[in-house]
């Protein structure tokens, strides 16, 4: 293959899941992951190292003053910020301190305080940040990004340029969303605006709302199938309308509350879903970090 | 004597420089330092603009930096670049060490560069065919795209081994090592590895500072865990890392393999790399020996892997070596020492001696002076507490423990007694005029490892015990 060739098959790298193909140490058979290089020292498996090193399964990688750049043999790219700890597997890292950034991300996601932080497409590129407290702090920088609680269940979609902050909360049932309710085949369908989640909700009064800007408290249920649009059901307690006027006529899942609107209301604005509380980060990207495009450079 | 008289010597004069040669010469002089100065005016500007370029960290400033020739603002471009461009990234770093190749950093980064492209290009072609392949149940022998898999590959090694020439230090010789494990290549691997092992900055450090033994062991352990997976024999590890020699540093590596080995839970293997290391001379150990075979066998033991600890424990402890098929079970019966709180010593739950009079968690002091232990109870003490214990390995048979005891206001009973496995002995009395002889029997169905243990439980209708019990000549007979 002309090498020149292999530049736009690099953009849409890895898209296979290769994991039951990758290579293993000969005495082991553990599965290498894929390489770490850094600028000066960096911690891999509490051993100090320096420049690049092999990445094992389960490898934990901890930055001190400089980044660390993780390149997986699945495509994927993991970059450390400084300060930083994560635990690197074939298919995900366990970010457990500081910030990361994830780029080439088909396949690959991250974990974080018991949420999973995904790619919608290999372009997607992501940061992620842990606040001092229990917070996780989520930008999407290209592409969107999904974030699942611990049941598997997505409870955001970040949107290209927005930045949320998560927290999980103790009694995981309770639910809160606000945004435009709008029906569609019989089934009332709001997404939030903070989130981007789109639920279905059931309870009374709910079709002399329709249209209308609300705020949604309630329970999810498990147990209930959504409409397809929808990703969970949510029981409505109470239904309180909220000033903004109504949706566009045929608004759908994608109906309000898109990422600049969503930056635009939400410094005010908590969104609690799934057990986790959602909230825009003020300042958006600007706000989340340090890490800027790629860089492995500490100076 | 003649004299002759001469003329006073006369010189030449100086033939006169024409006015106009002189000043042309002089000028000529003035304009070649004017322009040499006027040279490295412009060369320290445009070295401080690239520099304040490459600062700018964006692709087209440090582009433009680079455009200078500097090897490490071509290495930085080629990062800014190679999330979108990773061919274009390849070429600069192609470049850089085109133009450097003096440079290992410059060699390094290229065979990381050019091995992410092999990758990459595996990753896009190749891989995808293995997997389907592969769970059609059809792999073939040989991998798909053989042949130019390896030439894409052999692209990274050329750079790597070109690092490894150039500059003999740890840190090209610790890429390639990792490169040709990652490929799979045991020679290139074991000759990178052994290099990077002599060349070890801990051992560098440690030599400069003329202590070996004193080297940084955490890094070493990366090289020493990457080499454990290429070969499972331990012993062959080391000796294929250079450690098998009487080098000074052989002991470190050791040390630094122990460590990681002991981390990893991985029994048999640290008691090889243990007994090599207690096996060498007094010279070639240091103090964190010992505390580190303790720790070993004190894990060991709490593995249910007693028995292969035996005999390290008999190789360093410096206790009577134990022997449970000859009826030697017992260490430091007599208290010649102080217990180590390890192993197969005594377990008096803090440390023995004068660092003990601090008030310990149960209130029982335990104090530790050469042939006697005492127990200080001061009435706070639980309803039971364990005061010594000790792992015994013990064949199949019946055995005696005697003793002798001495109580200073201790209660009747005092409820101090033995115990090991499910047997317990009756509590002993109190014996406050002079040291009292008494022994205990038990049994042992099969070898078997438990500790023995001497325990105080309040007896029944007692107060807690406020006084002390002296404790010596502690025997275990095997009848």
């Amino acid at each position: 293959m002309n090498m020149a060739r292999l530049h736009p098959v690099l953009a849409v790298l890895v898209a296979a899941n290769l994991s039951s193909v990758q290579a293993a140490s000969p005495a082991t058979g553990m599965p290498v992951i894929g390489v770490v290089e850094a600028h000066g020292a960096f911690r891999l498996d509490h051993a100090t190292v320096s420049g690049n090193a092999t990445l094992f399964e389960g490898a934990i990688i901890e930055t001190a003053a400089g980044t660390s750049s993780e390149e997986l043999r699945s495509g994927a790219r993991v970059t450390l910020a400084p300060e930083s700890r994560g635990r690197f597997f074939g298919d995900h890292v366990v970010l457990e301190r500081g910030q990361g950034r994830l780029d080439r991300a088909t396949g690959y996601f991250f974990e974080a305080r018991g949420l999973t932080i995904q790619p919608e497409t290999g372009a997607s590129t992501g940061r992620i940040t842990l606040d001092a407290a229990t917070g996780v702090q989520v930008a999407a920088l290209t592409g969107s990004l999904r974030v699942l609680n611990a049941q598997r269940m997505v409870v955001a979609k970040v949107l290209p340029g927005a930045a949320l902050a998560f927290s999980p909360q103790a009694g995981g049932g309770a639910t809160r969303l606000t945004g435009h309710l709008v029906s569609k085949g019989g089934h009332y369908l709001l997404t939030d605006e903070t989130t981007n989640v789109t639920v279905e909700i059931t309870g009374a009064g709910l079709k002399k709302l329709e249209g209308q800007r609300v705020e949604v408290s309630g329970y999810s249920d498990p147990a209930a199938t959504p409409v397809s649009d929808a990703t969970q059901v949510i029981r409505a307690t109470t239904i309180s309308k909220l000033p903004g006027g109504t949706a566009a006529a045929g608004a759908g899942g994608t109906a309000a509350g898109g990422g600049v609107s969503g930056l635009a209301i939400s410094a005010t604005t908590v969104a609690i879903i799934g057990g986790v509380a959602a909230a825009a980060v003020v300042g958006g990207l600007a706000a989340t970090g340090t890490l800027s495009g790629g860089s492995t450079v500490s100076r | 004597m003649n004299r002759e008289t001469t003329a006073p010597a006369t010189f030449p004069r100086p033939r006169r420089v024409p006015g106009a040669w002189r000043r042309a010469c002089e000028l000529t002089f003035d304009l070649t330092l004017l322009a040499l100065m006027a040279s490295a005016a412009l060369g320290v500007i445009v070295l401080a603009a690239a520099e304040a370029e490459y600062y700018r960290d964006t692709p087209a400033a440090v582009r433009a930096a680079a455009s200078i020739g500097d090897t490490r603002y071509r290495e930085r471009l080629a990062e800014l670049v190679a999330l979108d461009n990773p061919l274009a990234a390849n070429e600069v770093l192609r470049e850089a060490a085109r133009s450097d190749p003096r440079s290992a950093s410059a060699w390094i980064s290229l065979g990381l560069s050019e091995e992410r492209l092999a990758e990459a290009r595996l990753n896009v072609e190749e891989r995808p065919t293995e997997v389907r392949l592969k769970k059609e149940g059809r792999l073939p022998k040989r991998p798909l795209g053989e042949g130019r898999r390896a030439g894409d590959f052999a692209r990274a090694r050329e750079a790597f081994e070109s690092a490894f020439r150039v500059d003999r230090q740890y840190a090209p010789a610790w890429a390639l090592a990792n490169f040709c494990f990652r490929r799979g290549d045991q020679e290139c691997f074991w000759g990178a590895a052994s290099r990077a092992a002599a060349q070890a900055p801990a051992l560098e450090e440690a030599s400069a500072s003329g202590s070996p033994g004193s080297a940084n062991l955490t890094d070493l352990r990366p090289l020493l865990d990457l080499a454990s997976r290429m070969e499972p024999s331990p012993a062959a590890v080391l000796d294929r890392l250079g450690a098998k020699t009487n080098s000074p540093f052989a002991p470190a590596m050791e040390r630094a393999y122990l460590d990681g080995l002991i981390g990893q839970s991985r029994w048999d293997d640290a008691m090889t790399i243990a007994r090599r290391l207690a096996m060498r001379s007094p010279t070639h150990r240091d103090a964190s020996d010992i505390l580190r075979f303790d720790d070993l066998v004190t894990r060991l033991i709490a593995a249910g892997r007693a028995s292969l600890a035996v005999g390290l424990w008999n190789d360093y402890s410096g206790y009577a070596a134990l022997d449970p098929e000859r009826g030697l079970s017992l260490t430091n019966g007599d208290f010649s020492r102080a217990p180590r709180n390890a192993g197969f010593d005594w377990r008096i739950g803090s440390p023995a001696g004068d660092s003990a009079r601090a008030r310990p968690p149960d209130g029982v002091e335990r104090l530790w002076a050469p042939s006697v232990l005492e127990f200080r109870f001061a009435g706070g003490e639980p309803e039971q507490a364990p005061l010594a214990e000790q792992w015994l390995p013990l064949a199949a048979r019946f055995y005696r423990l005697r003793f002798e005891y001495r109580t200073r206001d201790m209660p009747s009973p005092t409820g101090v007694h033995w115990e090991r496995a499910a047997e317990a002995a009756s509590s002993l009395e109190p014996c406050p005029s002079a040291w009292c002889s008494a022994q205990w029997s038990f049994s042992a169905a099969r070898e078997t490892w438990a500790p023995l243990r001497l325990v105080y439980r309040r007896e029944p209708a007692t107060a807690r015990a406020r006084g002390s019990l002296l404790l010596r000549n502690v025997r275990l007979e095997a009848l």
